[in-house]
C-alpha cells in the first residue's frame, strides 16, 4: 500500500489526506490495489449478508413470529442470498484473482488495468443500490434470490426494478473482470510459462472466466425480460399473453447452474495451491486436475433443469438431467482423489491454511454427496424446496467455499502484507468455525427430511429442537468470524515479518517475489523452465 | 511460448470476448423461441398437446338409470323428497329434476343439503351445472320450496355402472354455523371432482 504514488505524499492536513486517500483508491488501477478493494468489499458484504442470516436464525430460534413480519422474512432470505452470492463469494474470488494471477504467471500487472478499476467500482455501486431497496416503500424484493416469475413480475414490489438494474451492473462488472482475466492469462505469461505449467488456480480462473462470459449475459437477458414484463407490457413469462412462467426457470437456471461452478472452481484452485505446500509434495495428477476443471466447466452448462424436477418435466428429460448431473460427480471426485493423494505420505504440517483446506475437502465432499442425492429425480420430489436443499447448498457455499477462501486468506496473507498472522488466533478461529458451522447446518438436513420447507418464518412444533440447535450454531459461527477480522487487522503491523517464501513447501512464482511484493509484480519477466 | 505483449493480439482477443458476451445476451432471447421449438421437435412438455386429443375424442353416448334418494338428519322436522324417484337417461344430455322441501316447524330455519353419489366411482362423471346443494335454504315456518338440480353424465362413464344413485342429506345450520360458513365455502369443500 505504501507504494502508491499519492500515498507517498508528505502528511498534510486531515482533509487533504482524506482527499488523497479517496483519490488514491477510486483511481486505483494496480492489480494489488484492485484486489485489496475486492477483498475488503467482499468482507464487508460477508458481514452484511451474515447479519441478515442471523436475523433469519433469530426468527427461527423458536416457533411463532418473534421479530419480523413474514413478508420481511422473505426479503431477508432474498437479500441474504443476493448479497452473499454477488457481493461476497464472487468478489472474494475476483479479489484473489487480481492479486495472484499476475504474480503467478510472471506479469507486471493485469492486461487491462483501467477496465479493472471500472469493473470493481460497479460492484459497490450495485451493492448499495441493492441494499437501498430494504428502505423503500413496499419493501425489498421478497421472492427469493431465484427471482421466479410471476413472483418477480406480476407480484414483485416496486423495488424489483432497482434490483434488476443492480443485477445488470453486477453482470457487466463480472463480464469485464472475466475479459480482463482471460486477456491477462492469454497474453501476459512469462517466457517459458506454457499452458500446462500454469498453476491450477490460474487454470480454474481461466475456466471460470469463460463460464462467466457465457452465463452473465444470459442472466442479464432474463432480468431484462423481467423488466419488460413488468414495465413495457410484454408477456415473456405471462401465460395470459402467450408466454410461459417455466421459461423463466429454464433461462435462470441456464445461468444459475454454471454459476455454482463459477463460485466453486476458484475455491478448488486455492485448495490445489495450499495442499501441496503443506504436504511438501507436488500436486498429484496436475494434468487430470486441469482436465477435470475443463470438464466441470463444460458439464455445468448442460444440467440446469435438475433444479426443476418438480416443474412437470417429461420423464425423458428428467432422466437425462438426472444422469448428466450425476456425471459431474466424476470430475469432481477426481479432484477430491487428487487432493487426498497429494496428502498421502506427505510430511504434512497443520498450519491454519492447511486446517481450513482439509476441512474444506471433508465438508465439500459431504456436500457433494447430498448433491448426488438431490440429483436423483424421484428422491428430489421429497427434498425439493425443503431445508435439506438449504443444508446441501450451505455445506457447498459455507463449509466448502467460504472455508477455502478463508484458507486462501491465511495462506497468502504473509505474502500480501509481509507480516505473519497470529497462528494461535487462526487456530482458535478454525476450531470455533468448524464446530459451529456443523452445529449450524448439519441439523438442517434432518429438518428437511422431516418436511420443513425452506423460506418460512414459522414452523410446526416437531421442528423446534433442530432449529434451536441450528440457531445456536449460527450465532457462534457468525461471531467467531470477528476473530478472523481482528487477526487480519492486528497482524498488519504487529505480526512477525514474513520471509519471501513464507511457507517451507511453497512453490510458484509468487513466492519468488519479496513479501510484500513490489507494486508492479514482475518488472522484467522471469524465465520459467 | 514467449510472452505476447503485442497490443494487436490483445485487442483482437478483447474484441472476440466482448463479441462472445454480446452473443450470449442475444442467445438468452433466442432461448424464448428455441424453448418452444425444442418442445415441439421432441414432442415433450406441451400440456395442451397431450390433453387436446382427450377432449376431442367423442365417446358414444349410452343410457343408464339414475335414482334420487333423500335423508333427513338430526330429527329434522322437514319434508324433503325428490319429485322423481328414478329415470332412464342418456349420457351427454342435460336433465333437470326438482326436489321438494317444506319447513314443518314453528320457526325460521336454514338448511344445507350435502350430496353423495353411489357408486363413488361415478362422482367425477357427474357434471352439475346447477344444484340447490351449492347454496343454503332458509324457509319461514310452514313455507315450502321446489329446488332444481341441472346435471349431465359424462359419456366417459364406464358402462358397467348401469345405475347411479344421487343422494342428498339435509342438515340444519345452527345460527353461528350459518354465519361462520358462507355458502361458497361449503359448496367448495363438498364439491368433489367435477360435480
Amino acid at each position: 500500500m505504501a507504494n502508491g504514488a499519492t500515498a507517498a505524499a508528505v502528511p498534510q492536513s486531515v482533509p487533504k489526506r482524506m482527499i488523497a486517500f479517496i483519490v488514491r483508491w477510486t483511481t486505483a488501477t494496480n492489480h494489488k490495489d484492485i484486489g485489496t478493494l475486492y477483498l475488503c468489499t467482499a468482507l464487508l458484504n460477508l458481514f452484511l449478508g451474515g447479519t441478515l442470516a442471523l436475523c433469519i436464525r433469530a426468527e427461527l430460534f423458536i416457533p411463532g413470529l418473534q421479530f419480523v413480519e413474514p413478508n420481511f422474512f422473505n426479503t431477508l432470505t432474498t437479500m441474504h442470498g443476493l448479497i452473499m452470492l454477488f457481493g461476497f463469494i464472487m468478489p472474494v474470488a475476483v479479489g484473489f484473482a487480481n492479486w495472484l494471477i499476475p504474480m503467478m504467471i510472471g506479469a507486471p500487472d493485469m492486461a487491462l488495468p483501467r477496465l479493472n478499476n471500472m469493473s470493481f467500482w460497479l460492484l459497490p455501486t450495485a451493492t448499495i443500490m441493492l441494499v437501498s431497496t430494504l428502505f423503500m416503500d413496499g419493501g425489498a424484493p421478497n421472492f427469493g434470490w431465484t427471482m421466479y416469475a410471476p413472483l418477480s413480475t406480476t407480484y414483485g414490489p416496486p423495488s424489483t426494478d432497482y434490483m434488476i438494474f443492480a443485477v445488470h451492473m453486477l453482470g457487466i462488472s463480472s463480464i469485464m473482470g472475466s475479459i480482463n482475466i482471460i486477456t491477462t492469462i492469454a497474453t501476459m505469461r512469462a517466457p517459458g510459462m506454457t499452458w500446462m505449467k500454469l498453476p491450477v488456480f490460474v487454470w480454474t480462473w481461466l475456466v471460470t472466466a469463460f463460464l462467466l462470459i457465457g452465463i452473465m449475459p444470459v442472466l442479464a437477458g432474463a432480468v431484462t425480460m423481467m423488466l419488460f414484463d413488468r414495465n413495457f407490457g410484454t408477456a415473456f413469462f405471462d401465460a395470459a399473453g402467450g408466454g410461459d412462467p417455466l421459461l423463466f426457470q429454464h433461462i435462470f437456471w441456464f445461468f444459475g447452474h454454471p454459476e455454482v461452478y463459477v463460485l466453486a472452481l476458484p475455491a478448488f484452485g486455492i485448495i490445489s495451491q495450499i495442499i501441496p505446500t503443506f504436504s511438501r509434495k507436488p500436486l498429484f495428477g496436475y494434468r487430470t486436475m486441469v482436465m477435470a476443471t475443463i470438464l466441470i466447466g463444460f458439464l455445468s452448462y448442460i444440467v440446469w433443469a435438475h433444479h426443476m424436477f418438480t416443474s412437470g418435466m417429461p420423464y425423458g428429460a428428467q432422466l437425462y438431467f438426472m444422469l448428466a448431473t450425476m456425471l459431474i460427480a466424476v470430475p469432481t471426485g477426481m479432484k477430491v482423489f487428487n487432493w487426498i493423494t497429494t496428502m498421502f505420505r506427505g510430511s504434512i504440517s497443520f498450519e491454519t491454511p492447511m486446517l481450513f483446506a482439509i476441512a474444506f475437502v471433508f465438508m465439500f465432499t459431504f456436500a457433494g454427496c447430498t448433491g448426488v442425492m438431490l440429483a436423483v429425480a424421484p428422491a428430489d420430489f421429497q427434498y425439493h424446496d425443503s431445508y435439506f436443499v438449504v443444508a446441501h447448498f450451505h455445506y457447498v457455499l459455507v463449509n466448502g467455499l467460504t472455508f477455502a477462501f478463508l484458507a486462501g486468506a491465511y495462506y497468502w496473507y504473509p505474502k500480501f502484507w509481509g507480516r505473519m498472522y497470529n497462528e494461535r488466533l487462526g487456530k482458535i478461529h478454525f476450531w470455533l468455525s468448524t464446530i459451529s458451522v456443523n452445529v449450524l447446518f448439519f441439523p438442517q438436513h434432518f429438518l428437511g427430511l422431516a418436511g420443513m420447507p425452506r423460506r418460512i418464518p414459522d414452523y410446526a412444533l416437531q421442528f423446534v429442537d433442530f432449529n434451536f440447535i441450528s440457531s445456536i450454531g449460527a450465532f457462534v459461527f457468525g461471531f467467531s468470524q470477528l476473530i478472523f477480522v481482528y487477526n487480519m487487522i492486528s497482524s498488519r503491523h504487529r505480526g512477525a515479518p514474513a520471509s519471501d517464501q513464507v511457507w517451507e513447501g511453497a512453490e510458484g512464482l509468487e513466492w519468488t517475489l519479496s513479501s510484500p511484493p513490489p507494486h508492479h509484480s514482475f518488472q522484467t519477466p522471469p524465465r520459467v523452465d | 511460448m514467449t510472452a505476447v505483449t503485442d497490443s494487436h493480439a490483445r485487442r483482437s482477443l478483447l474484441v472476440k470476448l466482448v463479441a462472445a458476451a454480446v452473443l450470449m445476451f442475444g442467445f438468452s432471447f433466442a432461448l424464448v423461441p428455441l424453448y418452444d421449438l425444442m418442445c415441439d421437435a421432441l414432442g415433450i412438455g406441451k400440456i395442451r398437446a397431450t390433453t387436446a386429443p382427450a377432449t376431442a375424442v367423442t365417446l358414444a353416448p349410452h343410457t343408464l338409470a339414475i335414482e334420487f334418494v333423500t335423508t333427513n338428519t338430526e330429527q329434522l322436522d322437514w319434508s324433503f323428497y325428490p319429485l322423481v324417484k328414478s329415470m332412464e337417461i342418456t349420457t351427454a344430455e342435460t336433465y333437470m329434476v326438482n326436489f321438494y322441501a317444506k319447513n314443518n316447524t314453528g320457526h325460521t330455519m336454514t338448511v344445507q343439503a350435502i350430496p353423495s353419489i353411489t357408486p363413488v366411482q361415478g362422482t367425477e362423471y357427474l357434471i352439475k351445472t346447477q344444484c340447490f346443494c351449492f347454496e343454503q335454504q332458509t324457509l319461514e315456518p310452514g313455507e315450502s320450496i321446489k329446488m332444481p338440480v341441472v346435471f349431465m353424465i359424462d359419456s366417459a362413464l364406464p358402462e358397467k355402472y348401469s345405475t347411479l344413485t344421487l343422494s342428498y342429506s339435509l342438515f340444519e345450520l345452527k345460527q353461528e354455523t350459518a354465519s361462520a360458513h358462507t355458502p361458497g365455502e361449503l359448496t367448495a369443500t363438498n364439491r368433489g371432482g367435477r360435480t
